[in-house]
């Protein structure tokens, strides 16, 4: 199983964050494009933090070709490979991650075939960000899809096309998505988490996970230890643990309170940690995460 | 498509315009003016002054300087490079392939400039221009390859590859001396080997070895340097 992790990630505007990310669908949301932008940029190996690393299995992403043929992104900024038409610049793009795609049907998919035969040089920014999306969302091998701020293309790749593709990719992949807006993430699903100023803020993200997952408070003395056996593990969707805010606590999500709650004190259980406490997680209302 | 190749094709495709020709043909041309009116100017030195001076002192580093901002956009070259490395190919391969291309342009370039130099300081026909057309664009090769390189070298550097400006300063003020710093820069060892005042008294052997080892250093060092 995939395991993608921003591991005390220092950048500018960003940080410390660590976050990580198994297969299922993730929405990073918050006010700043610009951190957002930088922790995509980073998960994608397209330049390196300050401080800190991006680890995909365990191999660092910038450093590692093999690492990024398995990420599919769209950046803040894209330009196309070099080729005569863009046709040709999808396809040369999606036989470096392996993989033989026809670029007509990839611009057919996403509803740009009109772009096909222009010359990628002779494309706008939003254009040239809308083609990445179209190629990103096609590259059906890839175990991580980074999408960054995808529904800013709506005008040319419909909404619906995006989100009905990402929880497609998300039943097989890890698939990570960022928008400004918290209505977006909700419309998303998936797991949510509010970057502030750099940081995760933990319960800001309920308010978009709700709607597919629930969630539990957990005190132990081995809160850390635990937090990583539940990232490991299939039954959580989503960990959460922040050992400056609270070294004892931590938040586990999953589609189940029950099975959450098994799995957690079989692990426990079996690992031989302490529980101190188990409580449901009350999700905040919208207006007060906002 | 490997690495290199694609690296390769990414600079080639950007230096590649409707213009490029026009604007190259206009450098050629104004190398070409400026030595014919040093021979206008008089004296036997009017083909030295001419490459010395105009050709490798001013017209080739600056052609290099604004080859590599077209080349990376008025960026860095590795953060060029990451665009195509993004998609699972290796970064340093990638590198090494995206500054050879400005490196070749820039070697026909010296070849040429050094060629027209020549030709209109010395005037055609004349006695001994074949060898020294033979002499000047093999020179005028390696100075477009040792800018080259270290302009692929210092683009790394600096947050919009700023390094390249403070490069051509560098060569400018330190290269243009005779003391013990201007020994690892280019401009240096290129006028000795056109026949200028020797940098600590090295032959032309000599420093054609220190142009040619300091050129594949830095080219080392940066390719080692960026990311894989």
């Amino acid at each position: 199983m995939t395991h993608l992790v921003l591991d005390d990630v220092v950048d500018d505007g960003l940080g410390p964050i660590s976050l990580r990310f198994r297969h299922g669908l993730f929405t990073l949301f918050g006010d700043s494009l610009t951190s957002l932008a930088g922790l995509v940029e980073i998960l994608a190996g397209v330049r390196r933090a300050r401080r800190g690393r991006a680890l995909l299995d365990g191999s660092e992403v910038s450093d590692d070709p093999n690492a990024r043929r398995r990420v599919a992104s769209l950046l803040p900024t894209e330009s196309l490979l070099p080729a005569r038409s863009v046709s040709d610049a999808l396809e040369l793009a999606a036989a470096l991650h392996g993989e033989t795609l026809s670029g007509s049907d990839v611009l057919e998919r996403a509803g740009l075939a009109r772009f096909g035969k222009l010359a990628p040089e002779h494309l706008g920014r939003l254009e040239q960000r809308a083609l990445s999306l179209a190629l990103a969302l096609s590259l059906e091998q890839s175990e991580v899809l980074l999408l960054h701020d995808p529904f800013a293309l709506h005008a040319l790749v419909p909404k619906m096309t995006t989100i009905a593709r990402c929880r497609e990719r998300a039943e097989h992949a890890c698939v990570v998505v960022t928008t400004p807006l918290l209505e977006e993430a909700i419309e998303l699903g998936g797991s949510a988490c509010r970057i502030e100023r750099g940081r995760p803020v933990p319960h800001a993200g309920l308010a978009a996970s709700r709607a597919l997952s629930v969630g539990l408070v957990v005190r132990s003395h081995d809160a850390e230890r635990l937090a990583e056996l539940c990232a490991a593990q299939p039954a959580f969707q989503y960990v959460l643990y922040d050992r400056e805010r609270s070294a004892r606590e931590l938040l586990v999500f999953g589609a189940d309170l029950g099975a959450l709650a098994q799995a957690l004190c079989g692990l426990a259980r079996k690992e031989e940690l302490s529980l101190d406490a188990l409580a449901p997680m009350v999700s905040p209302q919208l207006s007060g995460v906002v | 498509m490997s690495a290199w190749q694609l690296g390769a094709r990414l600079t080639t495709h950007r230096l590649r315009g409707e213009r490029t020709p026009l604007v190259l043909l206009a450098c050629v041309l104004l190398a070409a003016l400026v030595a014919y009116l040093e021979r206008r100017a008089g004296g036997s030195e009017a083909v030295n002054r001419a490459l010395e001076r105009d050709c490798f002192g001013i017209l080739l580093p600056l052609t290099g300087y604004f080859t590599f901002q077209r080349a990376t956009a008025g960026g860095r070259l590795d953060s060029t490079v990451r665009t195509v490395a993004r998609h699972g190919i290796s970064g340093r391969s990638a590198w090494l392939g995206a500054a050879l291309a400005p490196i070749v342009l820039l070697t026909l370039l010296g070849m040429t400039f050094a060629a027209a130099t020549v030709c209109f300081a010395r005037g055609v026909p004349s006695e001994g221009l074949a060898r020294d057309l033979w002499q000047s664009t093999g020179i005028g090769a390696f100075a477009g390859a040792a800018y080259g390189a270290w302009l692929a070298a210092s683009s790394d550097l600096g947050r919009f590859g700023s390094g390249r400006k403070w490069m051509l300063l560098l060569d400018l003020l330190l290269g243009s001396g005779s003391e013990t710093l201007g020994l690892p820069w280019p401009r240096s060892h290129i006028q000795n080997l056109l026949g200028a005042e020797p940098l600590a008294g090295f032959g032309q052997g000599t420093a054609f070895a220190v142009l040619l080892t300091s050129a594949l250093s830095v080219l080392l060092v940066a390719v080692r340097r960026a990311p894989d």
